[in-house]
C-alpha cells in the first residue's frame, strides 16, 4: 500500500464527510460520528479478515452467516445460563471451524473459493435457523455489553477493540514470514509454491483467520445489539467487499493491505450513514453497494486510458502497485 | 441414446444417488410415492431446471453467475407491475425477458471486455438486482387482476402442468444449442481452453457476452413462470435460486473448471436437488434444513468430481 493510494482514499473519505456536513449539518454532531466509527469499527474486523483472503486471490462470502451462526450458538449458551466466557470462546470456536472446513476445501480439494464460501452461506445461516427455531435471543449479561456497548478511557470498546485488531494483523501482514507469503501466493501461486512455501497450509490459515474474524466480529456485534437472530449479517459480505475494494486491495490478489481497508470501512459507513441522514430507502442499499464494488473495478481498468487525471486522484483509479 | 450412454459412463454416482434417494424417500415417507406428489415435483423441478440450464453453460464456459436468483425475482416484479399497470400478458412477458437480455448483455461486456472476475462482477450484480426489485414497489409484492398471463405457471396443457412443457421445450433447445450448434461447441472449447480457442479465429468475448446473454434470458423465464405460478411479484422471491442451480449443475457433473459436464447430468441434478427439497418438507423439515442438506450434497458433489477427474 503505497502512501500516495492512501492519501487519495483519505481524501475521498474527506470529501465524503464535507459534503455529507453540508448537505446535512447533523451528520457533524458528536454523538452520530462517534456512531460512524463505531459501525465502521465491527466492519473494519470483518474487512481484516476479507483482506487476507483477497490478498490470495480467494474471496470469502460466508462472513456474515458465520457470524449469525457463531453469535446464535453462543447467545443460546449464554441465556442459559452459562457465563460470558465460554460463550465467547465457542463463538470463536465456531467461526474458525467454519473457516477451516473453507479453507481446507480450497487449499486441498482444490474448489474455487466463492464456491464454497457460498455454500458456507447457506450452510451456516441454515444451522443459524436450526438452532433458534425462530427465536431471537436478547438481554445478555453486562459483562458481556461491555464489548459492544461499554466504553474504555471514554472511547467506545468497539472502536479499541477493532483498533487492537488492526494491529495485530497490520504487522502480522508487514513483519512476519507469513505475511510475506500471503502476498507472494496471491501474486503467483504456482511459483511461490516452487519456492517452498507450504502454500496449502497458508490458505486454510488465512480462510481460517477468516472465519475467527467474522466470529469475533460476531460477538461485538451481538453484544452491541443485546440480541442475536439467525438474520444478522446478510448484507455483510456485500459491505466488506466493498470495504476492501474501495480501500485499494485488488482482487487479483498479492496487491492492497489493512490501512485501505480501515479507511475503506469509513467511507462505506458513511455511505450508509449519509443515506440514513438523508433518507435514502434502505431497501436501496444494496443496489449502492453493488454499484460501489462494481465502479471501484472498473476504474482500475479505465485507469490505465485516464491520462488526464489530477496526480493526487491517479492513485484512486489505479490497480494497486502500479504507483 | 449416444447422449445417455456418455452421461452413464461419466458420472454414475448422479444415478445412483438419484435412485437412492428415491428409494429413501419411499421408505420413510410412503405419501411421497402419491402421484399427486411426483406430479408436484416435476412442476417445482421445472422453475429449477430452467435456471440451471442456464448456469451450465455458464460453468461450462469457466465462469460463474451469482446473479441469477435476484435476476429472477426482477423480471417476475417487472412482469407483475406491467400487468398491475393493466398492460397486457405480452407485453409483461417481453419486458421480463429484455431485462434478462439486457442484464446478460451487461454482465457479458463486464467479463468480457473489463475482464471482471464472473464472480465478482455478478456478485456486485446481485446486489444491484436486489436493491431494484425491493426498492421498486417498496419491499412488498405486486399483485394483478387475474389475466392470460396466470396460464404460464398454473395452467394445464394436455393435462400436464404448462411450466412442465416451458421447461421441457426449453431444455431441447438448449441441448440442440449446446451440442449441434458452433455455439455449444465454443461454449465446451471457451471452458476447456480459452486461449485454443482464440488462436483458433473465434471472437471469445463475443462467446462470453452471449453465453451471459442465453444465460440471462433463462433466468428470466425461469422468473416469469415463478411469478405466475405465486400469482404475484415478489421482491426476493428468487434468491436462493442460484445456489440450487449451482448445485443441480455440480450434482450433475458439471466442474467449476469449465469444458466438462452438460446438461444431462444437470437434468439429473436438479431432479436430485427437487427430490431432496420434497423429500425433507414431507417429513417436516423447513427450508431451513433443505438449505444445509444442499449444501452438504454440494460439497460432497464437488469433491466427488474432483476425485473421479484426478
Amino acid at each position: 500500500m503505497s502512501q500516495s493510494k492512501v492519501i487519495s482514499r483519505l481524501i475521498l473519505l474527506l470529501g465524503l464527510s464535507l459534503l455529507l456536513s453540508l448537505v446535512s449539518p447533523s451528520f457533524t454532531r458528536f454523538d452520530n460520528l462517534v456512531n460512524v466509527v463505531r459501525q465502521a469499527a465491527i466492519l473494519n474486523i470483518l474487512g481484516i479478515g476479507m483482506t487476507l483472503v483477497i490478498l490470495t486471490g480467494g474471496i470469502d462470502l460466508s462472513n456474515g452467516a458465520v457470524l449469525a451462526l457463531s453469535s446464535c450458538v453462543s447467545a443460546i449458551y449464554m441465556k442459559s445460563g452459562g457465563s460470558f466466557g465460554v460463550g465467547i470462546l465457542i463463538a470463536l470456536a465456531i467461526g474458525l471451524a467454519c473457516g477451516l472446513i473453507n479453507g481446507w476445501m480450497v487449499a486441498r480439494i482444490f474448489v474455487p473459493p466463492f464456491v464454497i464460501t457460498y455454500a458456507m452461506m447457506f450452510f451456516a445461516r441454515g444451522l443459524a435457523y436450526i438452532a433458534l427455531k425462530g427465536q431471537i435471543m436478547y438481554g445478555f449479561s453486562k459483562e458481556f455489553r461491555f464489548l459492544g456497548a461499554g466504553h474504555l478511557f471514554g472511547i467506545p470498546t468497539p472502536i479499541l477493540l477493532s483498533g487492537a485488531a488492526l494491529l495485530v494483523f497490520y504487522f502480522f501482514l508487514k513483519y512476519t514470514p507469513f505475511g510475506a507469503d500471503i502476498y507472494a501466493l496471491g501474486s503467483d501461486e504456482e511459483s511461490s509454491r516452487l519456492s517452498g512455501v507450504k502454500t496449502g497450509r497458508r490458505l486454510i490459515l488465512v480462510y481460517a483467520l477468516s472465519g475467527f474474524l467474522s466470529a469475533f466480529a460476531g460477538v461485538v456485534y451481538t453484544s452491541r445489539l443485546n440480541a442475536a437472530e439467525p438474520v444478522i449479517g446478510e448484507s455483510f459480505p456485500l459491505d466488506a467487499i466493498a470495504a476492501v475494494v474501495i480501500g485499494g486491495t485488488a482482487l487479483e490478489g498479492g496487491q492492497g493491505g489493512m490501512v485501505g481497508t480501515m479507511i475503506g470501512a469509513l467511507i462505506i459507513t458513511v455511505i450508509i450513514n449519509g443515506m440514513n441522514l438523508l433518507r435514502v430507502p434502505s431497501l436501496l442499499q444494496s443496489f449502492i453497494l453493488g454499484s460501489v464494488i462494481l465502479i471501484m473495478i472498473a476504474s482500475q481498468y479505465f485507469s490505465g486510458r485516464l491520462k488526464g487525471l489530477p496526480s493526487f486522484l491517479k492513485p484512486l483509479a489505479m490497480k494497486g502497485g502500479e504507483t | 441414446m449416444s447422449d445417455v450412454k456418455v452421461l452413464l459412463k461419466r458420472c454414475p454416482n448422479v444415478i445412483f444417488l438419484f435412485a437412492g434417494l428415491v428409494v429413501l424417500f419411499a421408505v420413510i415417507c410412503p405419501p411421497f410415492l402419491s402421484l399427486g406428489n411426483l406430479a408436484n415435483l416435476v412442476l417445482q423441478g421445472s422453475v429449477l431446471l430452467i435456471v440451471s440450464l442456464g448456469m451450465t453453460l455458464i460453468m461450462l464456459g469457466n465462469m460463474i453467475d451469482l446473479s441469477v436468483g435476484c435476476l429472477m425475482s426482477l423480471s417476475g416484479m417487472v412482469a407483475a407491475m406491467i400487468l398491475a399497470k393493466g398492460g397486457g400478458t405480452f407485453s409483461a412477458i417481453l419486458f421480463g425477458i429484455l431485462i434478462g437480455l439486457a442484464s446478460g448483455l451487461f454482465v457479458g461486456l463486464l467479463v468480457a471486455k473489463l475482464h471482471f472476475p464472473s464472480f465478482i462482477a455478478t456478485f456486485g450484480m446481485m446486489g444491484i438486482f436486489e436493491g431494484i426489485s425491493l426498492f421498486s414497489n417498496e419491499g412488498s409484492s405486486v399483485y394483478w387482476p387475474k389475466s392470460a398471463f396466470n396460464f404460464v405457471g398454473s395452467g394445464m396443457l394436455f393435462q400436464v402442468p404448462f411450466p412442465i412443457w416451458v421447461a421441457a421445450a426449453l431444455f431441447i433447445v438448449v441441448y440442440v444449442l449446446l451440442y449441434r450448434t458452433p455455439f455449444g461447441a465454443n461454449t465446451y472449447a471457451l471452458g476447456g481452453h480459452e486461449e485454443g480457442l482464440r488462436l483458433a479465429g473465434v471472437n471469445v468475448r463475443r462467446q462470453k457476452v452471449l453465453i451471459f446473454m442465453t444465460s440471462g434470458m433463462l433466468a428470466s423465464m425461469a422468473g416469469l413462470v415463478l411469478a405466475s405460478r405465486i400469482a404475484s411479484g415478489h421482491p426476493t422471491v428468487g434468491i436462493g435460486y442460484e445456489f440450487e442451480a449451482i448445485a443441480s449443475c455440480v450434482i450433475g457433473g458439471t466442474t467449476f473448471f469449465g469444458g466438462r459436464g452438460g446438461i444431462m447430468g444437470t437434468l439429473f441434478g436438479v431432479l436430485i436437488i427437487t427430490l431432496l427439497r420434497n423429500g425433507l418438507n414431507l417429513m417436516g423439515y423447513s427450508t431451513p434444513y433443505q438449505y444445509c442438506a444442499i449444501g452438504i450434497i454440494l460439497v460432497v458433489g464437488i469433491t466427488l468430481n474432483s476425485i473421479y477427474q484426478r
